[in-house]
């Protein structure tokens, strides 16, 4: 049997996981365009800042697992041949096909953002180049305030750059945080010397002799030499344009992570699901995820049964300027039983809906948030959890101990 | 493998666990050193109360552990022994493991800005707490030996004819 990965992120890793335990002879290949792979993504902000880190993984999966690695792009998949075809020429055969092939950034159409002088932020390769670039350069221009914008405006300001960070919306992390917990980190990040600027919009950006020189924001002109693009992802799946695999925003999946298309299957930021707890379709672009996508898809692909449930789009935990905070579930909703607890260090905020949590935001403390993630995942009854949670009391003890028994 | 059980019948809510967990993680590993250190040692193990319940919640080293896998620095991985520790220089202080341990056994040192967790003291032979605890609500056991004497008391019984 010959098993396919396209893309050797976490996804790709946890499949090959699966598949070597199960099968120690298996032929396992894999394609990426990153030579580096696989590697710690979400810590690419650290190496723009400039931080002696190590990304690789220490396990070296790929020769412990064994895989064989074809670096190159994609280009199309003859499901019919079984059949992958890459952009050089390469064709690659299979039996079982996984396609992580994660996502991308998101190019918003303002005049003059294919200057040089404008990057994204989702590779090493990106990082490396943000930082060598910055050298000698005191303006920086980041459009997007999500957590990858974010993190670049951190990273830049702690190389010792003006920046200015601009969020189309009211808010910087919508969606990832409530309004409250974002206020409270748009000041920290005023307080640490970007300029945040919310409900703005860059209208063009002004290519120069190398880089740029500026940038036309909806309020008015501002001096940068370079931008950083941090507006969003979206699923890597143009190669599957005229294939048999159904795509809406990402590839559409069953709950054991097959396509419709037989011995294809597909998991990580590149797969679409329905969200259980706000029944819509996201795609999630959390590493957790993808992890687990990943691990269920190789389990079924070797013939295992495994399904992947509680699937949740957002499950954050970051510490952002001294902040820690994290996010899971439904982090606001009108139709949401809704509480905040302040504390000195921050407040913890609950949605519940009937007798269940499907929400928290835990600002400043995050002490056993993992509780409330199980509670959430598991949609696990409360009864007299509830009066725990309030009170901001809940332990395992509480877990084994009552309520739920 | 041999696991720290819990026999909540047991505790008295005492904390010798907890101050012996702080004092073996703290720099000299005695008491008064403890007590002087700063910042403070950090315990990992925590007695925790209900309304008709006390127990020390510790870390289960869990066969599939989900903090594991949710750590995106390579920092936490499974020793040669079975447990689930952390190679500290990796730690970005991200607190992904916080966020999935089911258990709420994973703290923040905020002086440090990395996860601090259980290491069952892997250098000795009887974790600290276990060593401690007065009245053996925490015991160290084969995995196996345990359920073993439950299904004995429950053979023993069912001969009597109480189940």
């Amino acid at each position: 049997m010959r098993y396919l990965i396209l893309g050797f992120s976490i996804a790709g890793v946890s499949a090959a996981r699966q598949i070597r335990h199960h099968y120690p002879d298996a032929e396992i290949s894999a394609v990426s365009e990153e030579r580096e792979v696989p590697y710690y993504r979400p810590l690419i902000p650290y190496l723009t800042e400039g931080r002696e880190i190590d990304l690789s993984f220490p396990d070296d999966p790929v020769n412990t697992l064994g895989v064989s690695i074809t670096h190159g792009r994609v280009k199309a998949l003859r499901s019919d041949e079984k059949r992958v075809f890459l952009e050089d020429g390469t064709t690659l055969e299979y039996d079982r096909l996984l396609i992580a092939t994660g996502a991308r950034p998101v190019i918003p159409p303002i005049p003059g953002v294919d200057s040089p002088g404008v990057f994204t932020l989702r590779s090493i390769e990106d990082a490396l180049r943000i930082r060598k670039f910055s050298e000698g350069r005191d303006n920086a221009l980041v459009i997007g305030g999500g957590l990858v914008g974010i993190k670049a405006a951190v990273s830049l300001r702690q190389r010792g750059m003006n920046v200015t960070l601009v969020e189309i919306l009211e808010e910087v992390l919508t969606g990832r945080l409530d309004r409250k917990g974002a206020g409270m980190i748009k000041e920290a990040l005023q307080k640490e010397g970007i300029q945040v600027r919310t409900s703005e919009t860059v209208e063009e950006i002004y290519p120069g002799n190398e880089g740029i020189r500026g940038a036309k924001l909806s309020s008015g002109e501002i001096n940068a030499e370079m931008a950083v693009i941090a507006t969003g992802v979206r699923p890597s799946v143009d190669f599957l344009r005229d294939s048999q695999v159904n795509i809406n925003k990402g590839i559409l999946v069953a709950e054991d992570l097959s396509t419709n298309v037989e011995g294809v299957y597909a998991a990580g930021d590149v797969v679409e699901l329905k969200e259980p707890l706000s029944g819509e379709h996201r795609v999630s672009g959390l590493w957790t995820m993808a992890e687990e996508m990943g691990r269920v898809a190789g389990k079924n692909m070797v013939g295992q049964r495994a399904t992947f449930s509680g699937f949740l789009s957002v499950m954050n935990a970051t510490e952002i300027l001294g902040i820690p905070f994290i996010s899971v579930g439904l982090i606001e909703g009108e139709d949401l039983e809704t509480h905040v607890i302040e504390h000195p260090e921050g407040y913890r905020r609950l949605l519940f809906r009937d007798n269940s949590l499907v929400g928290v935001v835990l600002f400043g403390d995050v002490r056993r948030a993992g509780l409330y993630t199980s509670l959430i995942r598991n949609q696990i009854g409360l009864n007299a959890l509830r009066e725990k949670l309030l009170t901001g009391k809940l332990t395992y003890a509480d877990v084994i101990g009552g309520g739920v028994r | 493998m041999n696991q720290v059980f819990v026999r909540p019948e047991r505790c008295t809510g005492c904390r010798s666990c907890e101050f012996a967990c702080a004092v073996q993680h703290s720099k000299d590993k005695t008491l008064l050193s403890a007590l002087l250190q700063h910042p403070p040692p950090q315990k990992r193990l925590f007695v925790e109360q209900t309304d008709d319940l006390r127990m020390p919640i510790l870390c289960r080293h869990c066969e599939d552990a989900p903090c594991m896998r949710a750590c995106i620095s390579g920092c936490l991985y499974r020793d040669e022994k079975g447990f689930v520790r952390r190679r500290k220089e990796r730690c970005i202080g991200c607190w992904s493991c916080i966020m999935v341990c089911p258990f709420g056994v994973i703290t923040r040192d905020r002086y440090n800005h990395i996860a601090v967790k259980c290491d069952r003291c892997h250098k000795l032979d009887v974790p600290a707490c276990v060593n401690a605890c007065p009245t053996g609500a925490l015991v160290l056991k084969e995995v196996d030996e345990l359920p073993k004497e439950k299904r004995k008391a429950l053979m023993l019984k069912a001969a009597i004819g109480e189940v």
